[in-house]
């Protein structure tokens, strides 16, 4: 059964679903305190599949909340993301995985969220999701993103990375699109 | 006595009032506070409750919903704060039944109207339906607003306003559904972190930056988040008039 378990651990690093490697553990405690996956809401990921807020149990995680049709912050928060993926250890960079949530319920889409991926030459296994209002409010509230639809379409919005350890607590976080990542990286690795 | 204030006080007395609604019919909001680019919304038509949650409407969804009960609520969904002035999961003073609830976050209030086949008001909604963004009514509103924690009592106890809806004003702080839009510090603004829209922006573009209330409640809102819970912030429920609550 131990074996079991590492066997499905190591095959949710190099498999993208979500959902596989998580098994072992869901099966465990219930999730509480403040624990953001607790929202239990449905997502879709850039290749269509259903994502439950619960799948994402069991990885560390960076988790941002954007809307890939802008042109503004969320190039260069992504930019930042990447470079603090790179900057995780080599051994540690497939103890963290990436989930991307749009903010923009109307206009976002699989489709959408694939195309921004690919554009931004994101990391394959990097999640992007997408939702109704009522799971992106949720979420943004949990997480304390602020953000703001305006008459054109655009958002005004929070520019955090969230780092969430296995359990979907938020432990670390760096606010802002030009600020040090040192103090960040410090906790996340921490975390490891 | 005239038949109007008979009414009135029938109403101020009255339990038929707990639970009521009121209809905003379609109105414009003209935000006092804009960002770049926003421009007047139109709002309603909407059932609105005409007086702010009480603690024993409250109880019932509690005991429907004994996940929300205090003892057993998530940290993610409230603070510290949730349901104190209750002596236990479901028990309160009796002489608070009738008061607004309080200590309350933003998720559990959420929940609550959803369990009603409600929601919580936008801020447009809001401000559309507590007639306040007046000069007339602002004066009267920041008076309320400069007594720090005033005694909170029944619901429904003074006269409604030109919608009907009572107690917008002068018994508790109300959560809306989208609180978060309200944004005044800078991180958000493409990357500009030491711009404070609280400064730089808000007060500028101010359509009458003499309505300091309204000023306020901006201000109230961007301070919240979401498991917040305080003596005196409530809430009430909307409803759309085609069933549809979202």
């Amino acid at each position: 059964m131990k074996y079991l378990f590492l066997l499905t651990m190591i095959l949710g690093h190099v498999t993208f679903a979500h959902d596989k490697h998580t098994d072992s553990l869901k099966a465990g405690t219930p999730l509480g305190g403040t624990s953001i996956l607790q929202l239990d809401s449905s997502w879709k990921n850039q290749k269509g599949e259903s994502v439950k807020l619960t799948d994402l149990r069991g990885k560390n995680r960076f988790v941002v909340m954007l809307y890939t049709r802008c042109d503004t912050a969320c190039p260069l928060i992504v930019e930042d993301l990447k470079g603090i993926a790179t900057e995780i250890d080599s051994k540690n960079a497939d103890k963290v995985e990436v989930s991307i949530f749009s903010l923009d319920s109307l206009r976002e889409s699989p489709a959408s969220l694939l195309a921004f991926s690919k554009k931004r030459k994101l990391p394959s296994q990097w999640g992007l999701l997408t939702s109704d209002s009522d799971a992106v409010a949720e979420l943004a509230a949990a997480l304390g993103v602020r953000y703001k639809r305006l008459q054109n379409g655009d958002f005004i919005h929070s520019n955090v990375i969230y780092f969430l350890n296995k359990n979907g607590e938020v432990v670390a976080q760096k606010e802002g699109l030009k600020t040090p990542r040192t103090e960040f990286l410090k906790q996340v690795r921490k975390n490891l | 006595m005239n038949v109007a204030v008979i009414l009135s006080l029938l109403l101020a007395f009255s339990p038929i009032t707990f639970g009521a609604e009121a209809q905003l019919p379609e109105s414009i909001y003209s935000p006092q506070f804009r960002d770049p680019g926003e421009v007047d919304s139109s709002v309603g038509p909407l059932m609105i409750d005409k007086t702010p949650v009480t603690n024993q409407e409250f109880l019932a969804f509690i005991k429907a919903s004994p996940e929300y009960s205090r003892s057993k609520i998530a940290p993610l969904f409230a603070d510290s704060g949730y349901l104190t002035h209750w002596a236990g999961d479901t028990k309160f003073s009796k002489s608070e039944s009738h008061f607004p609830v309080t200590h309350v976050s933003w998720f559990v209030a959420r929940k609550f109207c959803a369990a009603q086949g409600k929601r919580l008001p936008t801020i447009a909604e809001w401000e559309v339906a507590s007639d306040a963004q007046n000069p007339a009514s602002d004066a009267k509103i920041l008076a309320w607003y400069s007594k720090p924690n005033a005694r909170l009592r029944n619901v429904g106890a003074r006269p409604a306003n030109k919608f009907g809806v009572m107690d917008m004003h002068g018994l508790v702080w109300e959560w809306v559904d989208n609180f978060s839009e309200s944004i005044m510090s800078g991180d958000s603004r493409g990357g500009s972190s030491t711009e404070s829209l609280y400064c730089a922006g808000a007060a500028l573009k101010a359509k009458d930056p003499k309505l300091y209330a309204t000023f306020m409640r901006f201000a109230f809102r961007s301070s919240l988040t979401a498991k917040y819970t305080s003596a005196n912030l409530g809430f009430r429920c909307v409803r759309d008039m085609n069933g549809d609550s979202k």
